[in-house]
């Protein structure tokens, strides 16, 4: 049965994120005032390590379940967006990413003060990426970037539980056709199954996200269609995943979700990097 | 009353024992003839950070026949506490730990040997009377074990509810009856072997040593049913035998 291999330190897995960081990231989610695309899923993947590394925490330290790679692409093409010392590094082990965040912030977190009331509860916010937004959207070679983490990972990891690619983007590819590398990516497999290929888009209009659909019928353009032909379908346990999150989806749904609000861009990281079996 | 008193126990695979997160108590127990007998486990969660303890804390305390939450929590962030941690070890204290817990308590009063056991999650008490399962609790399908059961948390505010969770079952028990009490992976396993007439009690009677059931536990860790899923999980294994 495919995505059922342990997650351990003798056989750990890998997340590759995809961030487009093109001009348009500067405009913000919905119409009007809100946050800006680039500072949302800044924050939201900044939170997505940060969970990553609690889950890998133990009494004794880190375990290395994950080795993570967060890559950008934009005006300067395609490149690990860390910042800090792991500037410049790809693929690298979790324990590497909780030791060496390029800051730890103050930020307000609102919290039930136990009395029917809300306070204000200073927490540390660890921040690895930093938000850019210039230049095109060479969206082909971010893929053909991860394809090449990924394919050196699986070739020294041949039993693990497959890497996951989750790739982030509000616009068209400016550099050709991403179809074609995005199906090679799907194609690689482990011993326990094939790479699992996501693509979150995000708007700048007010539209409803459409989450986890299952046909290309019900979406509204030959551009969701084509991230939608991109994206994996959901396995097993992902699905059971979705459901206990309270989202009503069909039986194939894949890892995609168009027109993605900053509450759907956090929902979907957790669940498309939640583990079924870390050990 | 006189009984036997053994316990298994074995990390998951590719763990080292000081990585095992189970917790069991007594011990041992004195060879002697005891008016009443109590004894637990406990499974600390794998997600949370120093359940082990919590778990060791939860059994030793449940002999001692102290049910003061409070103060174990306390014990517990005493324990934990005051080293200088990095950032992530200091918010995954903050989120607590989370442990399974199961108790049995035996007492004979005029010849008569009564027990009461009480659960939350899903470590398993047995009795097994003639080579068959007559009572298992808190879960009694195997089917059942996927779910993510209810767990006692070091933090009172992730307990809110746990008194609905809590299981108890009493009864009277006769000579020759053998309490089982075991964690998950283990329980499931047995659940599931025991509807497929698989004869896993007979299995489990034979053991004698802890190379015994590491034989067995390997061998099923990496069988497979047709479905691929393997027979039983990889996880730490608890397993203590009362027999009458």
């Amino acid at each position: 049965m495919p995505y059922t291999a342990e997650i351990s330190r003798a056989n750990p897995s890998c997340i590759v994120i995809l961030i487009d960081q093109s001009g348009s990231m500067e405009d913000p989610f919905g119409q009007g005032a809100g946050k800006r695309k680039a500072d949302g899923v800044a924050d939201a993947v900044n939170r997505l390590l940060q969970n990553l590394v609690i889950k890998c925490a133990k009494s004794e330290g880190i375990r290395d379940y994950y080795h993570v790679a967060v890559m950008g692409y934009g005006e300067r093409g395609v490149g690990s967006v860390f910042s800090g010392v792991l500037s410049g590094k790809e693929l690298i082990p979790i324990s590497e990413i909780a030791n060496n965040p390029a800051r730890v912030e103050q930020r307000n977190k609102k919290v039930d003060d136990g009395a029917g009331g809300i306070i204000d509860q200073k927490i540390k916010f660890p921040v690895w990426i930093d938000p850019v937004y210039k230049g095109g959207t060479p969206m082909c070679e971010a893929l053909r970037q991860a394809k090449r983490l990924v394919s050196s990972w699986l070739h020294q990891h041949t039993g693990c539980f497959p890497p996951i690619v989750i790739n982030i983007t509000d616009g068209e590819a400016t550099d050709g056709d991403p179809e074609d590398t995005a199906e090679q990516l799907r194609r690689m497999s482990s011993e326990d199954g094939n790479v699992l290929l996501f693509n979150l888009h995000i708007s700048s209009s007010n539209h409803a996200p459409i989450e986890f659909p299952d046909s290309e019928n019900m979406l509204p353009d030959d551009y969701a269609r084509l991230l939608f032909r991109m994206s994996s379908q959901l396995p097993d346990y992902m699905w059971t995943m979705v459901q206990e999150e309270g989202i009503i989806i069909s039986d194939n749904p894949r890892g995609f979700v168009f027109n993605a609000d900053l509450v759907s861009v956090i929902r979907f990281l957790t669940i498309g990097t939640r583990p079924s079996n870390l050990r | 009353m006189k009984l036997s008193y053994r316990v298994f126990w074995m990390p998951k695979a590719g763990l080292s024992t000081e990585e095992y997160e189970d917790a069991f108590a007594p011990q041992e127990i004195p060879e002697k003839d005891l008016k009443e007998f109590r004894c637990a486990v406990s499974d600390g969660a794998t997600e949370t950070s120093f359940s082990g303890l919590w778990a060791k804390i939860l059994c030793e305390a449940f002999l001692e026949n102290s049910s003061d939450r409070a103060a174990l929590q306390a014990l517990w962030l005493k324990e934990v506490s005051g080293k200088n941690l990095p950032w992530y070890a200091e918010e995954k204290l903050e989120a607590g730990a989370f442990a399974s817990f199961l108790g049995l308590y035996l007492k004979e009063e005029k010849k008569t040997i009564s027990w009461t056991a009480n659960a939350v999650g899903d470590s398993c008490l047995f009795l097994i009377r003639e080579k068959k399962i007559l009572l298992a609790m808190p879960l009694d399908r195997w089917e059942s074990f996927d779910y993510t059961p209810a767990l006692i948390s070091t933090k009172e505010t992730s307990n809110a509810g746990l008194e609905k969770e809590e299981k108890r079952e009493s009864g009277i028990a006769r000579r020759g009856d053998i309490f089982y009490l075991m964690t998950d992976a283990i329980s499931k396993w047995l659940l599931r072997r025991e509807e497929e007439h698989k004869d896993a009690i007979e299995q489990l009677e034979k053991i004698e040593t802890a190379e015994e059931l590491k034989t067995l536990v390997d061998e099923q860790r990496q069988s497979k049913d047709e479905q691929g899923r393997t027979l039983m999980t990889n996880d730490d294994i608890t397993w203590t035998r009362i027999a009458l």
